[in-house]
């Protein structure tokens, strides 16, 4: 019970964040010359004005930030200046789990691997094992996907014909493993060197030695006791990494040729679509301010010292 | 607010901290570092080699790296040419060359930027603490909230920054907090040390203390984080060119050109690779081995220089 007013508690303390990040990135976009209703050719005058009217924009900036403020709060950002016909909601709900599916399954894929890596590492620290692992880890986060990517699919897709090149295939399984090994890599080194200093500072600790000699099985005692204090560093870490999965997506998405969210940002940041832009960054702020609070409430509940005030 | 644990947790006040352990000057420290282990060496002279041979390619590569020989398609390497040419028939080569120039220049300048903001505004709120401490603290983690490739990407594109000079700071403008967050810890518990008492008490001034006393001292952990600062830094400029923001020079001419980095030339790699694979793997190499190097050194400088965090 405590967990649920303490989280509500927190998410309501985030909401000033959220609303100054809003102001933020309204302003940014406001700022910016241009307007989404330039054309390569003047619009006619009474064109633009009724266009203007049509979209909100004759409003002063302040009245313009309150309907949008309105309208978020339902979940409606409007319609789309540059894709004809869609409203930004539309299109979010159709790139969104596209993105998330995938940099969910690598992010999943990555802390699978990391923790195994990491595990393998603290085994013998210094050790042969130890020194490869290490060496691997860190050319994983010297590669970066726009070289991963297409070398991925020039052996698995190209020479051994075992993957589709490229596309989405309506999340096949197959279209898919690409995308989530090259996303995976660099997060499954960065987990990877976070679980294995985590795991040798645990392995040393008293009480660890102080269960063995109480007798606590080494199956029980990896899992119940190591594993369970070495994954605090994991989920201070993951919280802001999942929150990025929707941008960090991109370059994979842009290789495969994968309908997500990506794309979309870039595109709309830079044919000034108001709506779209603002519906995207509100969508990521929500995503980390939220990510946040809950990654402090799991570490709340893995380590019970750690007190919710 | 809820205690966070940092994966990279500045020593607490009591532990033995690394600037007790101030008998060989700092810079002897480093050196030693390197000397320890043989891949420390090998990436600190490979790290050197590489940019000599990037900031001084103009004084030998045979052709300009904007330089268009006119060819039908992009050929492989040959001896003309070692790294082939690009589909506008520009040499692979000396484009390589100047894009390291260029992405190392990022990397670095950024990070400097970065660094000079996280130690001055860290140094600050630790030492003066209280009210003024709780405020700036408060706004790092404000700023952490922030979403913040998106609004790297919302100001470069929507203000169409293109210039390489403001890359440098706005990469830095993102970079600083968390360098700010260990130097406070740092300096928190430097303060309570009996020298600045002395300090106080001979008339130095707060700003004299902070810059003079405090700030080196936190050299030795700022340089740690500084160099594992750059590959981030570079994997972010490499992002942005591949998301299709190009960065440009003032020419001789008063011009705007675009310029050659490593990220551009990976993005470019990437699209022809099916045809044109050379266009990829030359900028790849150099680009993936300069981060591993980097990589490398800032492990053995952490090893050497923060005995806290070494497992």
């Amino acid at each position: 019970m405590s967990f649920l007013i303490y989280g509500l508690k927190r998410l309501v303390a985030t909401a000033p964040i959220l609303l100054l990040v809003l102001v933020i990135n309204f302003v940014l976009l406001r700022l910016a010359p241009g307007s989404p209703l330039d054309r390569e050719a003047e619009l006619p005058h009474a064109l633009k004005v009724k266009l203007e009217a049509q979209y909100g924009l004759d409003q002063p900036l302040p009245v313009q930030f309150w309907i949008f403020l309105k309208n978020a709060a339902q979940g409606e950002f409007g319609q789309s200046y540059t894709y004809k016909n869609r409203s930004v909601r539309e299109i979010i709900a159709e790139a969104f789990p596209v993105s998330a599916r995938i940099g969910l399954l690598a992010m999943g894929l990555a802390v699978v691997l990391g923790c195994l890596v990491g595990a393998l590492c603290a085994r013998r620290p210094g050790g042969p094992l130890d020194q490869f692992l290490r060496v691997a880890m860190l050319t994983g986060k010297s590669v970066p996907p726009m070289v991963l990517a297409p070398l991925f699919v020039a052996i698995f897709a190209i020479t051994l014909d075992l993957l589709p090149v490229a596309g989405w295939h309506g999340g096949a399984t197959k279209a898919l493993i690409g995308p989530i090994c090259c996303l995976a890599l660099y997060d499954v080194a960065a987990i990877g060197r976070l679980m294995r200093g985590s795991f040798l500072e645990v392995q040393g600790q008293k009480y660890i030695t102080a269960l063995r000699a109480k007798g606590v099985g080494e199956k029980r005692l990896q899992v119940r006791h190591i594993l369970r204090e070495a994954s605090l560093p994991l989920v201070s870490y993951l919280g802001p990494a999942l929150s990025s999965i929707l941008i960090g997506t991109v370059i994979v998405e842009q290789v495969f040729n994968i309908p997500g969210l990506g794309r979309y940002l870039v595109n709309a940041a830079v044919n000034r679509d108001y709506t779209l832009t603002m519906g995207i960054t509100t969508l990521a702020a929500v995503l980390l301010l939220v990510l946040n609070v809950f990654s402090d409430l799991v570490l709340a509940w893995i380590d019970p010292r750690i007190r919710l005030t | 607010m809820l205690k966070r644990r940092l994966f990279f947790s500045a020593p607490s006040p009591d532990s033995t901290s690394w600037q007790d352990l101030s008998s060989p000057s700092f810079s002897m420290r480093i050196f030693h570092a390197l000397k320890s282990r043989p891949s420390n060496s090998i990436a600190a002279i490979y790290l050197l080699v590489l940019a000599a041979l990037c900031f001084s390619s103009g004084l030998f590569v045979p052709y300009a790296w904007d330089e268009i020989h006119f060819v039908s398609e992009a050929t492989g390497p040959s001896w003309q040419h070692w790294f082939g040419i690009d589909d506008l028939g520009r040499d692979l080569f000396s484009r390589v060359l100047y894009g390291g120039r260029i992405s190392l220049s990022v990397g670095l300048m950024s990070t400097s930027v970065s660094v000079l903001i996280g130690i001055s505004y860290g140094a600050i709120a630790g030492y003066f603490g209280g009210t003024i401490d709780r405020w700036m603290m408060r706004l790092v983690d404000v700023l952490y909230c922030l979403p913040y490739y998106f609004v790297i990407v919302l100001v470069m594109v929507l203000f169409s920054i293109d210039s390489l000079y403001l890359l440098f700071v706005v990469l830095a403008l993102f970079q600083w907090l968390g360098m700010a967050r260990i130097i406070r810890g740092q300096v928190l518990s430097l303060k309570e040390q009996e020298f600045v008492l002395a300090l106080r008490g001979m008339g130095a001034s707060h700003a004299r203390i902070v810059f003079r006393h405090m700030v080196p001292n936190t050299l030795g952990i700022a340089s740690v984080y500084a160099t594992l600062m750059v590959p981030g830094v570079m994997m972010q400029e490499a992002f942005l060119s591949f998301i299709g923001i190009p960065f440009t020079v003032l020419g001789t001419d008063g011009v705007h050109k675009p310029v050659a980095s490593w990220g551009s030339l990976l993005s470019e790699g990437a699209r022809y690779f099916d045809t044109a694979p050379w266009l990829l793997i030359f900028p790849a190499f150099f680009f993936s081995t300069t981060l591993l190097a980097i990589h490398f050194l800032g492990d053995g400088l952490r090893d050497a220089l923060d005995p806290s965090l070494k497992v």
